[in-house]
């Protein structure tokens, strides 16, 4: 079964499902190859049901390598729980959020 | 007592490979009580801690068998008391972690309190509290924790402070709780998670591991199972650390690049070039003298405070004025005067340390206060200039497994004097 799915319009990466450390992993492989090949400047997270800390340490990852390539990258529509999460770990000045 | 003897000097270049995560495998080992049939644990790291855990199922009469590649077989089912003695518990804080496993599958536990700790303050209050509202029955008595049940009930829970032993405590209870348990404001760690994943193997009906909220449908008993424990990613991100503080190139294997995100955030901050793979992590710092980076340490997966240590480190031989805030534990800046001792140009500021950072450290014999802080000595010492002695390696020995082997292997003189 696959937990979470990314797919890519233009430069907004759409992420689905439920991030935890089971689907983070292969989440990232998949997506780092987009980030290598092109811009994605904007990450929609609307379509994520439930997430747990692993899902905010992606959006670390990817903000990490945004900001190594020098590019700028928002994340919009971050569901409440991952939001409570970024703030008990003290990441809402580092993550971008829309 | 053993002491590390380090020359320092050498850029770090090579490939290692992560051993199991301790802070996982000391509740998966304590979870086994809860199992109604046998447990292989794969993955275990060879560890002090893992030694006096053993050593603290063994007295209970948990038969355990021991390979060649620490794989390790638990049969719970041969216990015969449910004491966790104060020579034990004193030595090993995660010892508590019996308490809610003897107590939910055996009715009965008596757990020495772990008393006083190095690095400050952390309670217990929190793991008693939950259990009685799960239905316990608890004196402290005597330097002891009694507690009795005949089965413990599903209850809501609010943990006052995060914390994640508590949370791991609370959580192994509820297992075999009747009814429903609710644990809010619970640790996030990916420690947690592999605890919960453990036990799911085993059977038990857990939802929402590595956030604020678990919920856990307590089942009648848990079946033996294998599993195999997660790489250990301050391990992991130790070793990263040596090779970007000497200059060199180092890659650790068989680990979880996505555990350690906030740790490679700051290697890159200070001028290292990060590569991962699905297993791996690759730094390589290209002789470069590294740039200080500015910390705040938080639950994850923010920084971790076991990280912390190691990163005053880098910053004392930084190029530039590094800040890092321990706002986790009170009290973790020890490793601080010993790394003074060894020229460093560190000052405190309540639970800030500031560094300003000198091309050059310089041997000295300094002492191991903690896991941690021992860490961060054992790095400072491998970019002095002369010998570093470091006394107390036995607060190393309880998290590092082989560690001279590891660094030996990335090409640092290092040896080990005798008892």
């Amino acid at each position: 079964m696959i937990a979470a799915t990314a797919t890519r319009a233009g430069d907004t990466l759409h992420v689905h499902g439920e991030l935890d450390f089971a689907s983070v992993a292969a989440l990232w492989e998949t997506t780092r190859l987009w980030f290598r090949a092109e811009s994605i400047r904007q990450i929609d997270l609307s379509g994520v049901h439930r997430s747990n800390s692993a899902g905010v340490a992606l959006l670390a990852t990817w903000w990490r390598t945004a900001h190594r390539d020098q590019q700028a990258l928002t994340f919009v529509n971050v569901p409440a729980q991952m939001r409570a999460i970024i703030q008990v770990a003290g990441l809402e000045s580092i993550l971008p959020l829309a | 007592m053993s002491k590390l003897i380090i020359n320092g000097g050498v850029p770090l270049r090579g490939e290692l490979r992560a051993s199991g995560a301790k802070n996982a495998v000391l509740p998966i080992l304590a979870a086994t009580l809860l199992a109604d049939g046998l447990v292989t644990i794969r993955n275990v790291p060879h560890l002090q801690d893992v030694t006096t855990t053993m050593e603290l199922l063994g007295r209970m009469g948990v038969d355990l068998v021991i390979d060649e590649r620490m794989n390790i077989q638990v049969d719970p089912r041969t216990i015969q008391t449910f004491h966790a003695p104060y020579e034990l518990v004193r030595t090993m804080r995660a010892s508590i972690l019996v308490l809610g496993p003897l107590l939910a599958r055996f009715g009965q536990a008596e757990v020495s309190l772990p008393g006083g700790c190095a690095i400050g303050s952390r309670p217990v209050n929190l793991h008693i509290k939950g259990l009685e509202a799960m239905g316990a029955d608890i004196k402290v008595e005597n330097g002891y924790i009694r507690a009795r049940a005949d089965r413990l009930k599903g209850a809501h829970i609010v943990l006052d402070l995060v914390t994640v032993t508590g949370t791991e405590n609370l959580l192994m209870a509820a297992t075999l709780a009747r009814g429903v348990t609710i644990i809010e404001n619970a640790a996030r760690e990916p420690e947690v998670v592999d605890l919960a994943n453990f036990l799911s193997a085993m059977g038990a009906k857990i939802s929402g591991a590595g956030t604020g909220t678990l919920v856990i449908d307590g089942v009648e008993r848990l079946d033996g199972t294998h599993y195999q424990v997660l790489p250990d990613r301050i391990e992991t991100g130790t070793y990263l650390l040596a090779g970007a503080i000497t200059g060199g190139r180092v890659k650790v294997k068989d680990t979880r690049p996505d555990t350690l995100e906030a740790v490679l955030v700051k290697l890159e901050e200070a001028g290292a070039w990060v590569n991962t793979g699905p297993d791996w992590i690759e730094v390589d710092m290209a002789g470069r003298r590294p740039k200080a980076v500015r910390i705040h340490t938080a639950p994850y997966p923010a920084f971790p405070t076991d990280m912390q240590a190691q990163f005053v480190a880098l910053n004392a031989v930084a190029e530039g004025t590094g800040m890092i805030t321990e706002t986790v534990f009170e009290n973790r800046f020890m490793h601080v005067q010993e790394l003074q001792r060894m020229g460093a140009q560190i000052t405190l500021e309540g639970n800030t340390a500031i560094s300003i950072g000198v091309p050059q450290l310089t041997g000295a014999p300094v002492m191991a206060t903690d896991l941690r802080a021992s860490a961060s000595l054992v790095l400072a010492a491998l970019i002095a200039d002369g010998d570093t002695v470091v006394d107390r390696i036995y607060h190393i020995d309880r998290g590092y497994d082989g560690i001279e082997e590891k660094l030996s292997h990335l090409g640092a003189r290092i040896r080990r004097t005798p008892d």
